[in-house]
């Protein structure tokens, strides 16, 4: 009797007993993701179920990425399987008007050049020791799109996932922050003060439907590897311009865009197992990954200051730095830094063009470098 | 393939093939816009 006692109350502290401190450490850096997300709000959607996630999978015998466990199911189902950046890739297209990039298409260029930082990112990695395949998935954090950044990480580095994530997360919703000191140090006053003429409203509807179709062919002829990422943006921009499909776009922005955003944090935080996420390589990921993004903003304004000297000066260089994914945050970021010097200069609908062309840039260099490994035979 | 090799290949023709492929983008869209130009009548919407 009395050794069945001992037996059931020691059950109840057994969890206590096996308790270490990597399993702590990453408590308390799951309630430091809470912590951003509630009360900072930095991408709260996120950073919530990735916190949450991350603090559920660091209790002791809770067995919830088990095989068996709550969160495996999820996992296996979603991130395995590549279905969860995929789904949120249709309310992100459903989201998205590409209008103001169809009205000034050269600034699709500055969505390229805001991706050199991935590949700066890559050479560097690879430099410092990663594998082929880790260094892939470090440097796709420069992509600034979360969806992406899993996709290519659950393929072909999934031990990284965690530290990727988070990172490309958390980077993205510093955007503000890490911007602008970079943006002025590479521009003049006079560069930054460049008003940019607004085009006469050139975009017909017809265009806006035929566009996503164009692209989806014609990228993912050049890249097949991106066609599920492609693919999925350009269906969900296609259901909201045909304007015929008003139920499927509403669900993909809301319903599906949401339970998909859940299920994904809490996969996420799933990875941030203390003994897999506390390794030093975690902090060189981390690390790198911010320089990606340090980069992406470089490449992206050097590439605005060629525009602006190739139109002579009809190009605003400062728009460089929205060439990146962080949509629409990238976009808010110029048109703030250019009304510190011009009151009265609007540089938005210009950035939220060369946003757009960020998106797309940072698919297609995910989808080439995916085609481009799987002709390697690493894919 | 070693490293190095690697690295270079795929940083070449990763942003080389990035950049001229949304270049070749762009082109598309200019012609696009010749096809389906704009008319004040798609302010209208349809029933959305």
């Amino acid at each position: 009797m009395i050794d069945a006692f001992q037996s059931g109350f020691g059950s109840l502290i057994m969890g206590f007993g096996l308790l270490t401190m990597e399993n702590i450490l990453m408590i308390a850096l799951g309630c430091g993701l809470l912590y951003l997300g509630i009360k900072k709000e930095y991408e709260p959607l996120l950073l919530i179920p990735i916190g949450f996630g991350a603090i559920l999978v660091n209790i002791p015998l809770a067995g919830l990425m088990e095989p068996d466990g709550l969160l495996r199911y999820f996992y296996n189902a979603g991130i395995l399987t590549e279905i969860f950046p995929c789904l949120i890739f249709i309310g992100i297209g459903a989201m998205t008007d590409f209008g103001p990039l169809l009205e000034n298409p050269k600034i699709l260029l500055l969505g390229a050049a805001g991706q050199f930082g991935i590949f700066l990112t890559l050479l560097l990695a690879l430099f410092l020791g990663f594998s082929k395949l880790d260094a892939v998935a470090i440097g796709i954090i420069g992509a600034c799109d979360g969806p992406t950044a899993i996709y290519v990480t659950s393929k072909y580095a999934p031990h990284l996932l965690g530290a990727v994530s988070v990172a490309a997360y958390s980077y993205m919703s510093l955007v503000p922050l890490i911007q602008p000191p970079l943006m002025r140090w590479l521009t003049t006053d006079r560069e930054r003060k460049i008003r940019m003429e607004y085009p006469r409203k050139s975009v017909s509807k017809n265009l806006k439907i035929i566009f996503p179709i164009v692209v989806t062919v014609l990228t993912c002829l050049i890249a097949p590897m991106g066609t599920p990422l492609m693919g999925m943006i350009m269906l969900g921009n296609l259901m909201k311009e045909s304007g015929v499909v008003s139920r499927l776009t509403r669900a993909s922005e809301n319903e599906i865009a949401n339970v998909v955003t859940l299920l994904l944090g809490l996969c996420i935080g799933a990875t941030m197992e203390g003994s897999a996420f506390l390794k030093t390589h975690t902090l060189l990921v981390l690390s790198l990954g911010f320089l990606a993004i340090c980069l992406d903003t470089v490449t992206g304004v050097l590439f605005g200051k060629l525009m602006c000297f190739v139109t002579k000066g009809k190009i605003n260089p400062l728009i460089g730095a929205a060439g990146i994914s962080a949509y629409p945050m990238a976009a808010r970021v110029v048109q703030t830094e250019g009304r510190r010097y011009d009151d009265s200069n609007w540089l938005l609908m210009h950035a939220v063009g060369a946003n757009t062309g960020g998106q797309l840039g940072s698919i297609m260099a995910a989808g080439i470098m995916l085609s481009v490994l799987k002709g390697m035979g690493l894919g | 393939m070693d490293l190095i090799t690697f690295g270079v290949t795929i940083t070449i023709v990763g942003m080389g093939g990035t950049l001229v492929s949304l270049w070749f983008l762009t082109i598309v869209i200019h012609v696009l816009k010749r096809f389906f130009p704009y008319r004040e009548s798609d302010n209208k919407e349809k029933g959305r």
